[in-house]
């Protein structure tokens, strides 16, 4: 497919997250994966250990940057001192792209750190229309948004999420971040097709998938990033990467995080996949827990790594 | 899905806000949120509907319960030492009231434990009288919190520091007419026990060391090659410090002149020896001349 349809972002290949667990392996071994995701907010203000090891990073790998604290669909206004340390990182690492997530995570001043669902309605879509533009003039560059998982709808909702997502990138020209384990988690939290969600989205917008494992309670799923994919994911990418063609993929784990190498050797399945050939340890159910108070939703994101001799 | 939206995003969004950062749960949530919605937990479908599977309360706690449980999560890994003295179930307690007074307002979760010493030292039972456990526990907040804003803040890895010739080849004009420029990653602070040792048994030895003995300790604090360090030094050696850092406009003749009528022999004897170990550390970064 060419890449004028992907808004002139490449196909990248198979990506990992760049986490602070695997940065003494990657000093070490420069590994051979094809692209590392950061989370933005973890790197954009380090003036330390972090921001070094992404400039080395940078220097050797293509590196996209992915937020979650801008915040899009709130009724507060953009912060543009955020907008504005975003678009110098990405500056200075050269990132090939710039995704956050369709979602808001605070009103009034706040943060919850939360990437809490908005309701699919005209009023919003029409507000986070506006927002997107206003981001892309600022970075001066598209924008990738992908789709949260979420644990609630709204009354207030007058249309599908596929709905709302195909005309919010249309009406912004922005680019879409298909997380397809994020379609299965919100499909079975709302009960709706995955496959309907998929074959909705106007797949020349999609940039970029994302894949995870997640925490299957029974009553409902929550995006843990804490395991491997599960079957039907993998089934649903199958189909993702049918209807696309096939776009930069990148797994996440970010709680129970294993070897580097293991996983790498997670993502590097999507090959496999593709291709139908049968993959050693097949996951056959999602991870199931009884205890669900514990379980967090999507990563925390978060970098602590200070220490004092 | 409805037809019409019935309620605007903005009070929607302080809605859902309001209910799952409420610190009783979200039915306590929904009532306390009667300014933003108008209904009772009974009706909460009427603005979040249920799946065949999960009610809408249970649904909307995956929200309230994560709000919590990923930001305690946050301070946990901030002040590692802290949650280890106070154990897990109180910390979690301590960092659960904190959550409730100092609601987040930063895009980054950097910020977040920020205020976390001043809650301590807020929250202390104001009965305590000798120095003891909360006044132990303010001042391991605090030495953590210096470790992360040094970690994460400007350092001097991409800069030249002065080495010990530069210091010693000083002229006598520079003495009289410039200021030493500290490094950005430098920090000075006062406090009442040994923490920086408790600290370092915890964090990098994961070992289970008892509450040290009240001891005044003045540490010095800086980054090199990425690492935090930090060193306890003497009264004298801590007090000529901070005059050079904080006295930005007083050349560095001046100011040792003025500690030599205070510190006399002990400065005496060991200027030499402090100005080589903060050589070596990279305490400071270059000259500025006080006549600009």
């Amino acid at each position: 497919m060419p890449s004028e349809t992907r808004l002139g972002f490449p196909n990248l290949g198979l990506g990992v997250g760049l986490r602070h667990v695997h940065f003494s392996h990657i000093l070490e071994t420069w590994p051979n994966v094809d692209w590392f995701e950061i989370i933005s907010e973890n790197f954009m203000d380090s003036q330390g250990r972090p921001r070094d090891i992404l400039d080395q990073v940078a220097e050797r790998y293509p590196v996209v940057m992915h937020g979650v604290s801008l915040s899009i669909g709130s009724t507060d206004p953009l912060n543009h001192d955020y907008l504005l340390k975003l678009k110098k990182l990405a500056g200075e690492i050269n990132a090939v792209w710039v995704s956050d997530h369709v979602c808001w995570t605070g009103v009034a001043g706040k943060n919850s750190h939360d990437l809490l669902p908005i309701p699919f309605n005209e009023e919003s879509l029409s507000h986070i229309v506006q927002r997107i533009k206003t981001v892309q003039e600022v970075l001066e560059r598209p924008l990738v948004l992908e789709n949260p998982s979420s644990y609630i709808t709204f009354q207030d909702s007058t249309m599908s999420e596929w709905e709302f997502i195909s005309r919010m990138s249309e009406e912004a020209d922005c680019g879409l971040l298909l997380d397809v384990n994020n379609v299965y988690v919100s499909a079975y939290n709302h009960e709706f097709d995955p496959y309907e969600f998929l074959q909705s989205l106007p797949h020349e917008r999609v940039v970029q998938f994302h894949l995870a494992g997640h925490l299957n309670c029974g009553t409902h799923c929550i995006d843990t990033h804490d395991g491997r994919v599960i079957d039907e994911v993998w089934a649903l990418y199958k189909k993702a990467h049918e209807l696309t063609g096939g776009v930069s993929t990148l797994l996440e784990w970010d709680a129970n995080i294993p070897s580097f190498d293991e996983m790498h050797a997670e993502v590097l399945k999507a090959r496999d996949f593709l291709a139908e050939k049968e993959v050693e340890e097949l996951n056959t159910s999602d991870q199931t827990a009884t205890d669900q108070t514990n379980s967090v939703p999507h990563p925390i994101n978060y970098y602590v790594g200070s220490e004092a001799e | 899905m409805n037809e019409q939206t019935s309620r605007s995003l903005q009070s929607l969004q302080t809605w859902l806000q309001s209910v799952i950062t409420h610190p009783n749960g979200v039915s306590a949530g929904i009532l306390g949120a009667q300014d933003h919605i108008t209904l009772t937990p009974e009706e909460i479908e009427s603005v979040v509907p249920a799946s065949s599977q999960l009610d809408s309360i249970s649904k909307i706690e995956v929200y309230g319960n994560a709000y919590y449980a990923r930001l305690i999560e946050c301070l946990g890994e901030e002040f590692p030492a802290v949650k280890h003295a106070l154990g897990a179930d109180t910390f979690d307690s301590f960092a659960f009231s904190y959550l409730h007074q100092f609601s987040s307002t930063s895009y980054t979760l950097s910020d977040l434990g920020r205020q976390f010493p001043s809650f301590l030292e807020q929250t202390k039972p104001s009965d305590a009288g000798e120095l003891g456990w909360a006044d132990f526990l303010i001042d391991l907040a605090r030495l953590e919190w210096h470790y992360s804003e040094i970690f994460n803040g400007p350092g001097t890895e991409k800069i030249e520091a002065l080495t010990s010739e530069n210091l010693q080849s000083l002229t006598p004009e520079q003495f009289t007419m410039c200021r030493l420029v500290p490094a950005p990653c430098l920090r000075l602070d006062e406090f009442r026990f040994p923490i920086h040792e408790y600290a370092t048994a915890v964090r990098k030895k994961h070992e289970s060391p008892p509450l040290p003995a009240p001891t005044l300790t003045r540490l010095v604090m800086t980054r090199r090659q990425y690492v935090v360090r930090r060193v306890a030094v003497s009264e004298a050696e801590y007090c000529i410090l901070q005059e050079l850092v904080n006295c930005t406009d007083e050349s560095i003749g001046s100011i040792l002149d003025r500690a030599a009528e205070h510190w006399g022999n002990e400065m005496q004897e060991h200027l030499q020896e402090w100005f080589e170990r903060w050589a070596a550390a990279g305490y400071f970064v270059g000259l500025e001349s006080l006549t600009r």
